[in-house]
């Protein structure tokens, strides 16, 4: 699935078992008759592919989580919410690639959305930081909640990051952001496990290391 | 919540390896020590949901993967709406992590 195949040495079998399985439905789409047989095949195919990966160590699935075929944040919204309008900016300092915010519609329900987008190859990685978010990303996620609670909307985050970025340059973007939002805001809804390292992030003072910030994660996406 | 394959850390286990023994060889060993794949999640609190991801991981199917977390958060939406109000659902968030970290070894 999605551009460049990247398999790791250990996904290997399951990645060639779904490849075989994609392959059969499509000779099924012009046979009807062999319809069963695939359904059955396909069974087969998952369970085995199940049995595979229940196997995997831990460090194995952090690799998984990292695979740069993964889909991130705009892949599901585009999937799952209608209508959706992404919002740009801090309204301080500038606007952040690695956050993708904004408002949608799932099954007729408002919300509010606010995620790291990671990018797919070079170019797009870094214009997106490789989904790590620098104080004025989290200031427009602090500036969705606020909205959010406003207008009364659940919030759906979407987490998926290495990290913040572990920038020099970060401390003063923090300086300047924090003189304009007030902190420990707290949204309506219930997002997700993970809020703390937003608010971290922007208050973060200069020479601050990555290491202290609150959260490492990687496609834990999707949190809600 | 959380995806089946998704890990959730303070720090990655390269980070931790190398900070704690001072040895970026011992990389597995900090994964599985810093808990933090999915059932580890859950069996911890840190997490109240493991979604299921399409065969191989949710890279090999992005409209099936997009439908589970759509149901799950639909789901999640639903559960919302008969909760209390807005001081009830920040008492439980309280709650929630200050529980973190405390467990009986």
């Amino acid at each position: 699935m999605a551009g460049a195949s990247y398999v790791l040495p250990f996904e290997k079998p399951v990645v060639e078992l779904v490849a075989r399985v994609r392959e059969l439905r499509e000779l099924a789409t012009s046979d009807r008759a062999l319809e069963p047989e695939l359904r059955r095949l396909e069974d087969k195919a998952t369970k085995l592919a199940r049995e595979l990966f229940a196997e995997l160590t831990p460090w194995q699935k952090v690799q998984l989580s990292r695979h740069p075929n993964r889909p991130s944040t705009l892949d599901y919204v585009h999937r799952m919410f209608e209508g959706f309008i992404e919002l740009h900016g801090d309204r301080t300092f500038g606007d952040d690639a690695a956050i993708v915010a904004g408002l949608a519609r799932v099954r007729g329900q408002s919300v509010a959305i606010v995620g790291h987008q990671k990018g797919r190859g070079a170019k797009d990685n870094v214009k997106r930081n490789f989904g790590m978010p620098h104080p004025e990303g989290y200031r427009k996620a602090h500036r969705l909640y606020e909205l959010a609670s406003r207008f009364g909307l659940p919030i759906v985050t979407l987490i998926d990051t290495p990290a913040p970025t572990p920038d020099r340059r970060r401390g003063a973007r923090a300086e300047r952001g924090n003189r304009r939002v007030p902190c420990g805001h707290v949204a309506r809804a219930r997002p997700h496990r993970g809020h703390h390292h937003w608010r971290r992030g922007q208050r973060r003072r200069a020479g601050a290391r990555s290491r202290q910030t609150g959260s490492w994660s990687s496609s834990t996406a999707p949190t809600a | 919540m959380v995806l089946e394959y998704g890990t959730y850390s303070v720090i990655s286990p390269e980070g931790c390896a190398s900070i704690l023994w001072k040895d970026g060889s011992k990389t597995e060993e900090a994964a599985a020590r810093l808990k933090m794949t999915a059932p580890d999640l859950l069996r911890l609190g840190v997490v109240d949901r493991v979604v299921e991801e399409p065969a191989g991981g949710a890279h090999q199917d992005y409209d099936d993967a997009a439908r589970k977390v759509e149901a799950a958060i639909v789901e999640a939406l639903r559960e919302l709406e008969t909760t209390g109000g807005a001081e009830d659902l920040v008492e439980d968030r309280y709650r929630r992590f200050r529980s973190m970290g405390a467990f009986v070894a």
